[in-house]
């Protein structure tokens, strides 16, 4: 028998008895439709909520807090770089990003360009390796700002607009993923106390000694390693090339007033250089400001201010709750945070007393992109700048010890053996990697309870499909011994009833994925009265692929041809000599 | 081996749970020991009494029956040999059917029934097939009604339309089971001619079951059972 027949006899079948099967095919519907909506959302679950909150094939993890017998203490192990080089070594394990949170109270207020006027809040610092983030800025950037490299050719760097650049003939717009760095500062100390590990206080200044041998492109120069350089370029922001020596000198400015430092007015903070001799008397260079020692004087260096980036969800919460309860002005989107300038001021808070004046530093930060990696409620910048703050605040010791780290895997199942095998080391998972794992797990039982579900639903309509067709069967013995007298094999007779079982699951199964698809539109619709308040929730809890529609109408196939296996061999078993005799 | 067309050797048929009935004069054989062969091109009338086996012997010759003692060859072939897929194809292509109550399809128009065994054979050649159906349907004189629904043609009409649809494939056997039993004389009549001039005509071989005389009369060899018991083979040794 060729298939076309089979098809041409199935198709006829079907719209013969297309009354039983309706019946049968809206069980199908139901149980493919339930699959279908549940493996969707778990799936938009897990892409569009879990992996936007906790990145895949990273787990952040933090020092274990372990109990000290008989003194109701809970003292946490130390993180250092012992523990970071241990980690790297695990297996699964592709990179290691230490994170230092500021051991000291701060604030920050700023923002007057953006928000309609300055914010003043308590803030909390995290440090992180730019290295860890650097591809990452880098796309978002793109994906907001458009491609670095214009399609625009051009000459020089005038021709390609504020900012823009011009590298091998084509503008390149201003880029803020490479400002994430460690820009220099000057770490003020009174000992080596105040320096983090490997650094000395030489003349009021944290710097590597001589003693401890300069790397590469350094010089030694009164005892200090100090960068070499041939013109400004190479230097940093707030520095000059001292090019008689061949090395990098940092600008010395003043402020007119200690209290320039908090003036709102860019030129106050530029303050006068004074030293070297060659810039003194100019403010200090565009771009960078007067950074003093501390609030209560005004002599100080020029520096850049410290980049900063913010997390995505800060801006949602902002935009949601903060901006409508404060009066403040809404932010259309990330890019207007591209820039952003505020000030911080380390030592100080709403919560605890402000250190003394000589305590009180003041510093200028910008915000130069915004990152799911960093904290949720603060500011997170380059780790240098944590940790010079860290030893200048509270003691080298405090400087040594990593608050978390961010460790990157293969792949996502290599983290459950990681979590054990960092646990030697007396590393557990951070609150948010926890969280994270636990919300998978729940998700991954809710999936698999409601797919148990579905696939209960399919049973029952395979039940009732082997009800029907056994009816159908006894109802179509005739037909089926005809079939047999003219030339049907058993096989063409049981094929006749699987496929039409076959094609049953097919509707079914397609059916149930147009209604689950339908359902998906009208739940994400209900679902955004509710999510419209809550920052960061997604614009679909579902996800369909390829992969989703194939199984469900697989599924809604096997049960029918399940139901209808048993009809099709009692078919295929009507003797065609008794029932033709019979008339 | 030469056999005939049709060889039948000992062939004994005890359904499943009949029992014993003393009271028919016979044991619980639907058919025993009968030994008969039937060459090509014979028009062979089966008569006997109701219950005499006739119906059984036709299915077992057409492989709708495969529960038997003793052996059938059909053009030298052992049915008991085959497999289900060379008997349903011995079927379409060696066999045709008919049978007292026609047996067509309700919800196929005539033409479409006549096409029933081209769906179950092993090529797709459709055009020769409708083809072969026009001709079937010209020779039974029902061209005319093609596209009718088997519902709406008269019994005799309905018989003709049955054996076009089982000379579709040209079979070289007809098994033809009291095909003239619910037709009346006329009607009968038209029927029986046409399957003289299959015989005549093509050289079909005729297996006929019939209570009929006219029909065992027109036929060249009748075989009498009595019983499941062959008791006359027709004059042939
Ligand atoms: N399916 C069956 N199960 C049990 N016994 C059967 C079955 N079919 C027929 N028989 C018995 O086998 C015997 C032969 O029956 P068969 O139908 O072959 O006779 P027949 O000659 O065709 O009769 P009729 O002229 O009435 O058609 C009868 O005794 C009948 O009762
Ligand atoms: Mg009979």
């Amino acid at each position: 028998m060729i298939w076309q027949a089979r098809v041409d006899m199935i198709k006829g079948a079907i719209s013969k008895s297309r009354r039983h099967f309706a019946f049968s095919v809206v069980g199908l519907v139901v149980g493919a439709s339930t699959l279908a909506f549940f493996l969707a959302l778990s799936n938009g679950v897990q892409e569009r909520v879990l992996n936007r909150l906790y990145p895949v094939n990273q787990v952040e993890f933090q020092a274990e807090t372990v109990g000290l017998f008989g003194l109701g203490m809970e003292v946490p192990t130390k993180m250092d770089v012992a523990t970071l080089t241990a980690l790297e070594k695990l297996e699964g394990v592709t990179s290691v990003y230490p994170k230092q949170r500021a051991k000291f109270q701060a604030r920050l207020w700023g923002g007057a360009d953006v928000l309609g006027r300055d914010a003043r809040v308590e803030s909390f610092f995290d440090g992180i390796e730019p290295a860890l983030i650097a591809d990452e800025l880098r796309q978002a950037e793109a994906a907001v700002l458009g491609p670095e490299i214009l399609d625009l050719p051009c000459e020089q760097d005038s021709a390609c607009g504020i900012g823009g650049k011009c590298s091998d003939g084509f503008c390149t717009r201003p880029t803020w993923w490479n400002i994430f760095a460690d820009l220099g500062a000057t770490a003020w100390c009174d000992n080596d106390d105040n320096c983090p590990v490997g650094m000395s206080c030489l003349a009021g200044r944290c710097r590597v000694s001589c003693d401890e041998r300069c790397g590469d492109g350094q010089a030694c120069e009164a005892g200090a390693c100090v960068p070499i350089c041939r013109n400004d370029s190479e230097c940093n922001m707030g520095a000059v090339c001292l090019v008689s020596k061949g090395i990098c000198e940092q600008l010395q400015c003043r402020l007119d007033d200690a209290n320039d430092q908090l003036a709102n007015d860019i030129n106050r903070q530029r303050g006068t250089v004074v030293a070297p001799s060659l810039r003194a008397g100019q403010p200090c260079p565009e771009g960078t400001y007067c950074a003093a020692k501390n609030l209560a004087l005004v002599h100080g260096t020029c520096e850049a201010p410290i980049p900063a980036l913010i997390s995505p969800f800060l801006l949602e919460v902002y935009n949601s709750m903060v901006a409508t309860a404060l009066g403040l002005k809404r932010l259309g989107g990330l890019q207007v945070v591209l820039g952003v300038n505020f000030a911080i001021l380390f030592g100080e808070s709403y919560f605890v007393a402000d250190g003394p004046i000589t305590e009180r530093v003041v510093r200028r930060a910008k915000v130069v992109g915004f990152s799911p990696k960093a904290m949720e409620f603060g500011v997170t910048v380059p780790l240098p700048y944590v940790v010079r703050a860290n030893a200048a605040q509270r003691g080298r010791q405090a400087s040594a010890e990593y608050t978390s780290v961010v460790v990157e895997t293969r792949h996502n199942e290599d983290v459950p053996m990681l979590v054990q095998d960092a646990k030697v080391l007396g590393l557990t998972l951070a609150p948010k990697s926890e969280e994270g794992r636990k919300a998978a797990n729940v998700l991954l039982i809710l999936t698999i309870v409601f797919a148990v579900v579905s696939l209960v639903i399919l049973a029952i309509s395979a039940i009732n499909i082997a009800h029907t067709f056994m009816m159908l069967v006894t109802e179509r013995r005739m037909e089926i011994a005809i079939y047999r007298s003219v030339g049907a094999t058993l096989n063409d007779i049981r094929l006749l009833f699987l496929g039409e079982a076959a094609i049953l699951g097919l509707v079914g199964g397609s059916l149930g994925v147009l209604l689950a698809w339908v359902m998906g539109i009208v739940v994400n619709a209900m679902a955004a009265s509710v999510f419209a308040h809550i920052p960061g929730s997604p614009e679909s809890l579902f996800s369909f692929n390829l992969y989703i529609v194939l199984v469900a109408v697989a599924c809604a196939i096997i049960f029918a041809l399940a139901g209808a296996w048993l009809p099709a061999r009692s078919a295929a078993k009507t003797d065609p000599a008794m029932v033709l005799s019979q008339g | 081996m030469n056999k005939s067309l049709v060889h039948i050797a000992d062939l004994s048929k005890i359904y499943p749970g009949a029992i014993e009935s003393p009271e028919a004069g016979r044991g619980t054989y639907a058919i025993q020991d009968l030994n008969l062969q039937i060459e090509a091109g014979e028009f062979v009338a089966i008569v006997g009494r109701s219950g005499s086996g006739k119906t059984t012997l036709l299915n077992i010759l057409g492989g709708l029956d495969r529960d038997y003692e003793g052996q059938v060859f059909i053009a030298d072939q052992n049915l008991a040999k085959m497999d289900d897929v060379e008997l349903s194809k011995m079927r379409n292509q060696t066999i045709g059917f008919v049978f007292q109550a026609f047996h067509l399809l309700p919800q196929l128009t005539v033409f479409e029934n006549v096409l029933l065994p081209s769906r179950f054979s092993d090529y797709s050649d459709t055009e020769i097939f409708q083809q072969r159906a026009q001709i079937a349907l010209a020779r039974t004189g029902l061209l005319h009604r093609a596209s009718s629904l088997p519902t709406s043609l008269s019994a005799g009409e309905r018989q003709r339309v049955a054996i076009a649809r089982a000379i579709l494939n040209r079979p070289p056997i007809l098994l033809c089971d009291e095909p003239t039993g619910n037709l009346d004389a006329e009607t009968g009549q038209l029927v029986l001619d046409l399957f003289m001039e299959l015989c005549e005509n093509d050289g079909t071989t005729l297996i006929i079951a019939t209570h009929e005389q006219r029909v065992s009369k027109a036929a060249t060899r009748k075989v009498v059972l009595e019983a499941g018991r062959l008791v006359d083979d027709g004059g042939k040794a």
